[in-house]
């Protein structure tokens, strides 16, 4: 009798990157590509590294979405060149840090795109990007707690009602 | 005879100059304008030829408020169309004829250079005024001044406090049936807010001009623009140091000829008739 050939499962996690996972949330919504995609990407990066437990931003939850978020990636997209200076800016004026390193990685080689085709649709469409941001983040938030709910979670529970309805990010 | 003038300026901020465009959140933006530059549309911050012409107005009336004495003397409409340029508004009356609004315009220097609204009509003015435009890299094609430093690089973001001290131990006493004790502990006017500025030493590329003005017009526009450069101010906060500028220029007779005139004494001889004019304006 031979013994099956040893096999690692490969997981698949270790071939997409933290934004394809995101965007593969949603897969209603195809992803941006060319400068608009890096611009999607490095708005994706910059929310899901805020450090909402710690930061000033997690007073505000309830303007992100419509001021806070907005205001900083417009109003940083007016004092820089590069994508690097932009992100300098507004990732430090959000507290917002990649948490682990593919999502280091992922950050610093989207910043090496051209700059000036992604800031000038960063500064011009503001909206229209945060407004996929913001679908993506809730797809991911709804798949995180369908595949692990905590006893809370569970739909039917009034606590799973109220932490969809409080629009937690 | 008259003559038209140009004047070629550059601007140089000596203080960082407020000029307020779009706000965000607690954050005044500097006003942008699209520029169309070699590597296509961009959002550059300049300075309008308004808020230029504004400034200059202001000087120009307090050179012929304090020349002729006019302090008390006149009626509202009239006192707004020398100092901010008036407003259309239905007057009663008539608005004033062709002629009358020529004479007004010979008489008064300020009306001849500025214009304004008064009596239901517009008087135009001859002065043109140009915008100021940064020397960045993205306006070299228009100031034809060259420039490495970009529109992105150069603005920055100044940040302020609104200080809460009412509480301190310094603070005057306050009246305790004022006090209103049933709000939240925590009430505070305390606040923290930003603008964007141009940096102090940012030079602008204007221009001014008057087409086919007098010689009483060109004096006074001339003493106006000297005043201008030795202490003008530009933009906004300048109550908290903002605003400071200097000029320099370089005049061209365009077409025409004028002859120098001492329009301050020119002016006085006929005070009581510029008064006269400036009440008929209702």
């Amino acid at each position: 009798m031979t013994r099956p050939p040893h096999s690692t499962p490969t997981p698949t996690n270790l071939t997409t990157s933290p934004t394809d996972r995101w965007l593969a949330a949603l897969p209603v919504l195809a992803p941006l590509t060319g400068p608009a995609g890096t611009a999607e990407r490095l708005l994706l990066c910059l929310h899901y590294g805020i450090d909402w437990p710690n930061s000033w931003v997690g007073r505000y939850r309830t303007t992100y979405w419509s001021q806070i978020l907005p205001d900083r990636v417009l109003k940083s997209t007016y004092r820089a060149n590069t994508l690097a200076s932009w992100w300098t800016q507004v990732s430090t004026d959000l507290t917002s840090t990649p948490r682990n390193p593919a999502e280091r990685a992922e950050t610093a080689a989207l910043l090496q795109a051209d700059s000036r085709p992604v800031l000038h649709i960063l500064r011009e469409q503001t909206p229209a990007l945060l407004l996929r941001v913001r679908l993506v983040a809730d797809a991911v938030r709804d798949q995180r707690t369908a595949m692990h709910p905590t006893p809370a979670e569970l739909p039917g529970t009034q606590a799973g009602v109220d932490l969809v309805s409080a629009g937690r990010p | 005879m008259t003559a038209t003038v140009h004047w070629a300026g550059e601007l140089t901020a000596r203080s960082s100059i407020v000029h307020a465009g779009d706000t965000r959140g607690t954050a005044t933006l500097l006003r942008r304008e699209t520029i169309a530059t070699p590597q296509g549309l961009e959002l550059i911050p300049l300075i309008s030829g308004n808020a230029v012409r504004g400034r200059l107005r202001r000087i120009g009336e307090e050179l012929l408020r304090d020349t002729l004495e006019l302090e008390g003397t006149l009626p509202l409409t009239a006192a707004y169309a020398l100092r901010n340029g008036g407003s259309l508004h239905k007057s009663g009356g008539n608005p004033l004829s062709g002629r009358r609004r020529a004479e007004i315009r010979t008489l008064v220097p300020q009306i001849g250079v500025f214009g304004c609204a008064a009596s239901g009509t517009i008087i135009d003015g001859c002065l043109q005024v140009g915008k100021a435009i940064p020397h960045v890299s993205e306006t070299e094609h228009i100031t034809g001044i060259e420039s490495d430093v970009s529109a992105f690089d150069l603005v920055q973001l100044e940040t302020y406090s609104h200080t809460d001290d009412l509480n301190d131990h310094a603070a005057p006493t306050l009246d305790p049936a004022t006090v209103d004790d049933t709000g939240p502990a925590d009430d505070s006017n305390q606040m923290r807010y930003s603008i964007e500025t141009f940096p102090a030493g940012t030079r602008f590329s204007t221009h001014f001009r008057l087409d086919r003005a007098t010689d009483l017009q060109i004096a006074f526009f001339t003493d106006i623009l000297t005043t201008f450069a030795a202490t003008g101010r530009l933009g906004g906060r300048l109550a908290i140091g903002h605003g400071l500028i200097s000029l320099d220029t370089q005049t061209e007779i365009v077409g025409g000829w004028y002859e120098p005139l001492d329009w301050r004494h020119h002016l006085l001889d006929q005070r009581a008739d510029i008064i006269d004019a400036l009440r008929e304006l209702r």
